[in-house]
This record gives structure tokens, C-alpha cells and sequence, in this order.
């Protein structure tokens, strides 16, 4: 057997398991977010869309509201719409591989597993 | 505890080469462990799907309150003395103008300037589109639920079985 005993390796593998987790956990709630701001942005492109051509538009900045010429107005959020696409593109790519990482891990978790299971009983580890 | 183990995986095996034609008897198949992991992730769905139901419950109630509002501020009340809030707290006398204007924050931080009857209309669209999402995550969150049910029976009867295995090892 390698060098280091199978409580080392299984501790290295498990530590390895939590990490990934982690940076899933973060490029799912990323993704998440992604997600709502493109349905946002859909939304508000939807809107403009529809109204009059002669309709004045706004835009907050800061405590502010400016006026925006409408064309101006569906350009900037058409721009972002595309942006934000790609972006979330980006992050599914990240989030499926992290995915592939973890099922990776989960199972070479349940080989050391099955290995520490056959193992024969040891005197109590705290002894 | 081991030939219990080895066991599982055998079933495991011979699961994994109906797996191809049929996935539904697949769950039934499955070592405990992994019944958990489904019970867990499914729990993680429940409890989202129920916080967006809520948030689209918060939203709706706030369209529909704006679109109420929007019948008192009709130009038969124009010229009529209001106390506009500036905080939470601090409020000033205005009157209304009553040129049937009204400013809609349609997300994003861009506002669209439309009459009245427009911003009911908006409102009304809104309301509509949001009790159809509703509708959707409602379906969803039953259909996560009864499944839910599923795997808890199942994995309630797998503990069981194990248990009465591992009982049985113990005496023999």
C-alpha cells in the first residue's frame, strides 16, 4: 500500500471533495444571479419595445433620473442583454465542469471507502 | 458490516445493466447513501422553489397595490392638496397635477414615462405574467413534493432493511 495510510489519503481526498463543493456552490449562485439579471434586462427590452416611439424614457443614476432617448435606451440594454449572455454562458461551462470535478471525486471517495471498509479492524485510532 | 456493504454493490451492478432501458426502477435500486443524496438535493429544490413562490407572491401583491394607486391619482382629482412622503417619515404638501402622467420603473433602473390607462395596462400585463409564473412553480413544487414522498418511503424502508440485516448478523 502507498505510503500514507488510507485515513490520510481518504482525509486528502474528502478536503479535496469540500473544495470543489465550494467553488460549485459559488459558480451556481453566480450563475443564479446571471440568470436573473438577463430575465431582468429580457423584461425591460420587452417594454421598451413595445411602447410608442415618441414615449420619454428614463434612467437612474445614481439619485438621479435622466432622460435617455428611447433608440438609446433599447441599444444600451440590447448591448447588455449580450453581455450578460455570454457571461452566463461562461459560468455553465465553469459549473459543469466543476460538476464533472465532483462526481470525480465522489468516486474515488467510494473506492477508498470500499478500501478502508476491507481493511481489517484496527485497535481503536485514539488509543 | 462488510459483507453488507459488498452485498449493495452487487445490486448496484446488476441495476446499473437494466439502467439502460428503464431509470425508473433505477431509484429503487440505489445504495442508501445515494437515496439521501437525492432526498437532500430535492430538499435544496423544495426550499428555493418556496422562496421564489414567495417572492413572486411579495411582487405580485406590490403590482397589484400600485395599480390601485393609480386610480386615485385620475384627473378628476387634479389640483387636489396631497401630502407627498420624501422619507419614510418626512412628508411635504404638493398638489396633484393631473396631466395623467405617470413614471413606471420597469426594471434595471430605466423608467418609462406612460398615461394612466398605459400604466394600468402595464400593471395588468404584469400581474398576468407573474400569476403564470406562479402557476408554473406551484406545479413544480408539487411534483417535487410527491416525489420527495417517494424517496422518503424508500428510503425508510431501506434503513429498515438494513437494519433487520444487520440484527440478523448480529445473532447468527
Amino acid at each position: 500500500m502507498a505510503s500514507k495510510s488510507p485515513q490520510e489519503r481518504l482525509q486528502a481526498e474528502l478536503n479535496e471533495l469540500k473544495k470543489v463543493q465550494r467553488d460549485l456552490q459559488n459558480a451556481t449562485e453566480s450563475r443564479q444571479t446571471l440568470d436573473a439579471q438577463l430575465n431582468e434586462n429580457k423584461l425591460v427590452k420587452e417594454e421598451l419595445d413595445i411602447v410608442k416611439d415618441n414615449t420619454k424614457v428614463y434612467k437612474l443614476i445614481g439619485p438621479a433620473l435622466v432622460q435617455q432617448p428611447l433608440v438609446e435606451a433599447r441599444q444600451n440594454v440590447s448591448k447588455r442583454i449580450e453581455y450578460i449572455s455570454a457571461e452566463l454562458k461562461r459560468k455553465e461551462e465553469q459549473v459543469k465542469d466543476l460538476q464533472k470535478k465532483q462526481d470525480g471525486c465522489q468516486e474515488s471517495m467510494a473506492k477508498l471507502k470500499q478500501e478502508f471498509d476491507q481493511l481489517p479492524p484496527q485497535p481503536a485510532a485514539n488509543a | 458490516m462488510a459483507p453488507g456493504k459488498s452485498k449493495a454493490t452487487s445490486k448496484d451492478d446488476s441495476a446499473n445493466s437494466k439502467s439502460s432501458d428503464g431509470q425508473v426502477l433505477d431509484i429503487a435500486q440505489l445504495p442508501i447513501q445515494q437515496v439521501n443524496q437525492l432526498a437532500q438535493s430535492l430538499d435544496k429544490e423544495l426550499d428555493y422553489l418556496q422562496s421564489s413562490m414567495q417572492q413572486m407572491k411579495d411582487i405580485q401583491s406590490r403590482f397589484v397595490s400600485a395599480k390601485d394607486t393609480l386610480k386615485s391619482v385620475n384627473t378628476e382629482n387634479a389640483g387636489k392638496e396631497i401630502m407627498v412622503p420624501l422619507t419614510s417619515s418626512l412628508y411635504a404638501a404638493g398638489t396633484l397635477a393631473g396631466d395623467n402622467k405617470v413614471l413606471i420603473d420597469i426594471g434595471t433602473g430605466y423608467y418609462v414615462e406612460k398615461t394612466i390607462n398605459e400604466a394600468s395596462l402595464y400593471y395588468k400585463r404584469k400581474i398576468e405574467f407573474i400569476t403564470k409564473q406562479m402557476d408554473l412553480i406551484q406545479k413544480k413544487l408539487v411534483e417535487k413534493y410527491n416525489f420527495k414522498q417517494v424517496i422518503m418511503e424508500l428510503l425508510q424502508s431501506k434503513i429498515q432493511a438494513q437494519t433487520s440485516q444487520m440484527q440478523q448478523q448480529k445473532a447468527s
